[in-house]
């Protein structure tokens, strides 16, 4: 969906992305993530055709961003992390507004309430944009951005400044979106949360891509991965039952053998069976899943490996 | 195309509110009750057109701006560089909605002050004050949009200066030329100085239009090549063309072949001159040029040179055409190509100077710059009685031809030289 080839980028003094290149398949969560100042915003920008690459070539569904940035403008919808809304207009007027800047034809009114539907926005169709919430003025910048049903969904920081709830609502979005189709890419800080959603992590850092590739379930059930596992059990077990069961290497408990974490190598279905052998072993076992930590643990260990 | 135009609707709902709607009249009417008290018909005509300028000329200005002025303060204007509005569909959009109650206003002005019979002295001044206000309008639009390149970002400064452009550009229509009787004759088509500078007006204001066009095009970026500047410098050349005799023939100091034949020549220069230093100028894009050439690539040269680069050798053509069409051929070829060649001095210079990574204010800088070489050092060279110096500084080629072309020459060559390190130095 998303193919970006030799990818160039220069402000005046400084060589923001060289020779960067990757596909992204459709249908996937991409969290773009990297140090500040490493490049992920001017690398949307570019996706986002808001700025000329210096060189190589940005395709969107096939289609050349600098050839035809009109026609590549209709597969894609931006939310820029410092997005500004009509504050003047009513909820409803901005979306029909979008609807027919993004070209839509028909009813835009209808187009209007579908959007707001979709972002639980129906019951404020008539309050004026200025008065909403912050939570509520992402997810309006969100409708408006999606209203025209783009393929392409890229996000610049959109948890910033949100609540925990908000926060959560957000997540849920990209999931729904993410359900729908969509191949969205989020670039954020916070990557636990990214986790959440992420099928895959995107690293840049000095303008440069140091690691692309799938997080967790996105791979395929029987690519031979390792990941970290952490297993909640719902009253403390003895550490050495847990132990004696095979291929858990690097386990670590919280000490009060309520919560293990270890590292885990095999594919999805490997994974399965071994919750199977943790129930069948008698463990009282309440959680588990991947160790979100692991993410991040992921993300320092490249850009170490990245660095000289 | 304009009601379905989604920004030009944006606009309408946000200009013309049922209250505003209801205020414009409730202002205005009075205003044309107290002219006619006056003087009855005329008095409000006249009160009529002063309003009419206020509102399409003073407010319409600012009005301009803003629409662009507007987005960018809110954030919104990179969600309509990406929406699906097209350049046309936009400035159309943005121009004639964002002032719509400007208009809305003016449109009452403009029927009572021609049904009023107009001021006195001039029974075509509704007409006047309606290509006035789209004149100045576009003028104010575009330069806002020049602004808006030089340096993203837009504040309320900017928009001012943007709206006092519009206004001082607009009054070339301004009834002041009515104490000139000149009557103009332009390929044969006779006009009184009032027709000639509404004649004038419409085709600027077409230009205008199409300069606010282009400059939404780049900042949309659509690829674009330099056609449309090419037709502008050749649309300057038969204009001027078409005056030079009638016009400047008629002044005997100014009659001296220089002047007389290569009037439009020096627009062009002037016109290079402008658009040189309100161009957006970038080391990378120049780079990529620089690429771009080095591969062959001449389309891709074409989209990413400045525009007035194009220009340039028809305006070399147009000098010499213009020198060898003389009987004085050889001094009237050696001053329009001293002023060629300090037209490339200044853009080297400027770029020299703009292009300096750690410069702050370098439009500025590079204006002080100028004004030091063309103003500050010929008098101080006149004050001292160095005149042979006086070539190195303003053109003099046919006075001085040594001097005249090897000084812009030399100080071409040498901001040429200064202009290549800052290739080097970003790369």
């Amino acid at each position: 969906m998303i193919d970006v080839e030799d990818l160039c980028f220069e402000y005046p003094a400084k060589r923001a992305l060289d020779r960067v290149s990757f596909h992204i398949a459709p249908g996937t969560v991409t969290a773009l993530v990297g140090p500040n100042g490493a490049g992920k915003t001017t690398l949307l920008r570019c996706l986002a055709t808001l700025d000329l690459p210096y060189a190589g070539r940005v395709r969107l569904g096939g289609i050349d961003t600098v050839e035809e940035p009109r026609k590549a403008r209709r597969l894609l919808g931006f939310l820029d992390e410092f997005f500004g809304l009509y504050d003047e207009l009513s909820v409803f007027q901005c979306l029909r507004y979008w609807a027919g800047a993004h070209g839509l034809e028909g009813d835009l009114a209808v187009a209007a309430r579908d959007a707001a539907a979709r972002l639980g926005l129906s019951d404020r169709l008539e309050e004026r944009a200025g008065s909403l919430s912050r939570g509520l003025r992402q997810r309006l910048a969100i409708a408006q951005a999606i209203i025209h049903r783009p393929r392409i969904l890229l996000m610049d920081e959109p948890a910033s400044g949100l609540d925990p709830e908000a926060r959560s609502s957000l997540a849920d979005l990209i999931r729904g979106l993410q359900a729908e189709g969509m191949t969205i890419i989020v670039s954020s800080h916070i990557l636990v949360e990214l986790a959440d959603y992420s099928s895959h992590m995107l690293i840049v850092d000095r303008g440069r891509i140091i690691d692309h590739g799938p997080i967790h379930g996105a791979e395929q059930a029987t690519a031979q991965v390792t990941r970290r596992l952490r297993v909640g059990f719902a009253r403390p077990v003895a550490p050495e039952t847990l132990g004696a069961i095979a291929g858990l290497d690097g386990l670590e408990w919280d000490g009060q053998g309520a919560l293990a974490s270890f590292d885990f190598t095999g594919s999805l279905e490997d994974q399965a069976a071994l919750l199977h052998r943790l129930v069948q072993a008698g463990l009282p076992v309440a959680a588990f899943g991947e160790d979100h930590t692991s993410l991040q643990d992921r993300y320092i260990e490249k850009l170490k490996a990245a660095r000289p | 195309m304009t009601i379905r135009n989604p920004e030009f609707r944006r606009n309408l709902l946000l200009e013309l509110s049922g209250q505003r709607l209801l205020l414009m009249p409730l202002v205005l009417f009075p205003l044309f009750l107290l002219g006619w008290t006056w003087g009855e018909a005329k008095g409000a005509a006249a009160v009529a057109q002063a309003a009419g300028w206020g509102l399409l000329v003073f407010w319409g200005t600012r009005l301009a701006v803003d629409s662009l002025s507007a987005e960018v303060m809110a954030k919104t204007w990179d969600g309509q560089r990406l929406s699906g509005i097209g350049p046309v569909t936009m400035t159309v959009g943005k121009l004639f909605g964002g002032t719509i109650f400007a208009w809305y206003g003016g449109a009452m002005c403009l029927a009572v002050s021609a049904l009023g019979g107009g001021v006195d002295g001039d029974a075509l001044a509704a007409l006047r004050l309606l290509i006035t206000g789209f004149f100045a309008q576009a003028v104010a639009f575009w330069f806002g949009m020049v602004q808006l390149r030089l340096r993203p970002g837009a504040g309320r400064f900017q928009v001012t200066v943007a709206q006092i452009v519009g206004i001082v550009v607009s009054i070339q229509a301004a009834p002041l030329l009515g104490f000139f009787d000149w009557q103009v004759q332009w390929y044969g088509l006779a006009f009184d100085s009032y027709g000639f500078m509404l004649f004038s007006t419409v085709l600027f204001t077409l230009w205008t239009w199409v300069a606010c066009w282009r400059l939404m095009r780049a900042d949309l970026r659509y690829r674009s090549y330099p056609f449309a500047w090419l037709a502008f410098l050749l649309f300057l050349i038969v204009y001027f063309g078409g005056l030079t005799e009638s016009v400047f023939g008629e002044f005997a100091n100014a009659g001296s072949n220089l002047l007389r034949g290569a009037v439009a020549y020096h627009v062009l220069v002037g016109v290079t001159w402008v658009a040189a230093l309100l161009e957006p100028k970038s080391i990378v894009r120049l780079r990529q040029a620089r690429n771009s050439w080095q591969q062959g690539d001449w389309r891709r040269v074409l989209s990413e040179v400045p525009p007035f680069v194009v220009g340039l050798p028809l305006i070399a053509v147009v000098g010499a055409a213009t020198a060898f069409g003389r009987p004085d051929a050889g001094l009237l070829g050696a001053q329009l190509l001293s002023v060629f060649l300090f037209l490339l001095r200044d853009i080297l210079l400027v770029y020299f100077v703009v292009l300096n990574p750690k410069a702050r204010r370098p439009h500025g800088a590079a204006l002080i710059f100028l004004v030091v070489l063309y103003l500050l050092a010929p008098a101080l060279i006149a004050d001292s009685g160095v005149s042979a110096l006086m070539p190195f500084f303003i053109p003099m080629g046919g006075v001085e031809p040594v001097f005249g072309l090897i000084g812009p020459l030399v100080q071409a060559i040498g901001f040429g030289i200064l202009f290549g390190t800052r290739f080097r130095m970003a790369s």
